[in-house]
């Protein structure tokens, strides 16, 4: 019996010693689960004369035109600014074919209305949470030749279900919590996790005690 | 499906399908052999989920580490000896994993 048990311990110690490894290695944290994260602007259409670009600054660079009701998702660290140019003004072959090129025209060219809104995109939430995608609706609030304001107006949540929910901005860059709080409820949190397999381990406990005494009887 | 359902659902099956299998390798007493079957997979099924869910997402280890510790277990309660446990814990563990993984 004695080996058994030596064998058993072995093998599970074997186990988190892999799985110890495998952990720090994953890119997604336990606990965690990736969601989807998109921003669109609702009112570009309000501005026919004007385009507007999104420009990815890290880690590689890349923009992208942004059209009305466009959804645009992009890497978690791409830190994205949204510049309006003049449609009269704005040429793509000027960008450059490469990420130097690019750099230079997002950085250097005057032409370009630069909107100082951070968007900051949201890859993974806790397991239990029943949020599935986050797409965050911006609004051009003023656009003039020197100035572009954009504001988060409303954040649209998809959940687990499908079901979609859609929230007003109360305050700019504070997004507002999702009404629904939690896939699983707290009682069958506790009771699924907590007290139905140590109510099952206390049994196995006392039937192995109880034989166990009554052995020693015999 | 209201994944609360699903997880339930998930146990209730398990226990159906392990009971069966341990039935088969040791022909006495189904009754008991259901219950040991409801208080084992009672304690693996929440463990492996939260494992699963919380510490490591990847099912072949989470897999490994209950047909391991229902060896043990099924070791203690059905009172066999070792390799016997073995078999019934893989073949078990084995079948329903391998309908677990095709559907859901």
């Amino acid at each position: 019996m004695k080996k058994e048990f030596i064998l058993l311990f072995c093998c599970i110690f074997l186990i988190f010693v892999f799985t110890a490894s495998m952990v720090s290695a994953d890119l997604i944290v336990p606990g965690t689960k990736s969601i989807s994260y998109c921003f669109k602007i609702s009112n570009v259409d309000e501005y026919p004369d004007y385009t507007f670009i999104v420009y990815f600054r890290n880690p590689v660079g890349g923009y992208e035109i942004i059209e009305q009701d466009e959804c645009i998702s992009f890497y978690k660290f791409s830190n994205p600014k949204i510049y309006a140019i003049k449609t009269s003004d704005f040429n793509e072959k000027d960008i450059g074919t490469n990420d130097i090129e690019e750099m230079d025209y997002f950085e250097n060219n005057t032409k370009l209305i630069p909107s100082e809104i951070e968007i900051h995109s949201l890859s993974a939430v806790s397991l239990n949470d029943p949020v599935d995608g986050i797409a965050d609706i911006l609004e051009i609030i003023s656009l003039d030749e020197d100035n572009l304001e954009i504001k988060y107006s409303k954040v649209q949540y998809t959940y687990f279900d499908k079901s979609t929910e859609e929230l007003m901005y109360q305050e700019d860059d504070i997004r507002p919590e999702p009404q629904e709080k939690s896939i699983y409820p707290m009682f069958f949190w506790r009771f699924w996790y907590l007290i139905l397999p140590l109510l099952a381990a206390v049994i196995i406990g006392l039937i192995v005690l109880i034989r166990k005494q009554k052995q020693t009887k015999k | 499906m209201n994944p609360v359902v699903l997880h339930v659902f998930a146990l209730i099956f398990t226990i159906f399908v392990e009971s069966i299998i341990i039935w088969l390798f040791i022909k006495k007493e189904p009754h008991k052999i259901f219950f040991y079957a409801v208080l084992i997979n009672s304690f693996t099924v929440p463990v492996a989920t939260y494992t699963y869910q919380n510490i490591l997402n990847n099912f072949l280890f989470i897999e490994f580490f209950v047909f391991i510790l229902e060896v043990f277990l099924i070791m203690l309660l059905l009172e066999i000896k070792f390799k016997k446990a073995v078999l019934v814990s893989f073949m078990a563990n084995f079948v329903t994993s391998a309908i677990g993984f095709l559907f859901f």
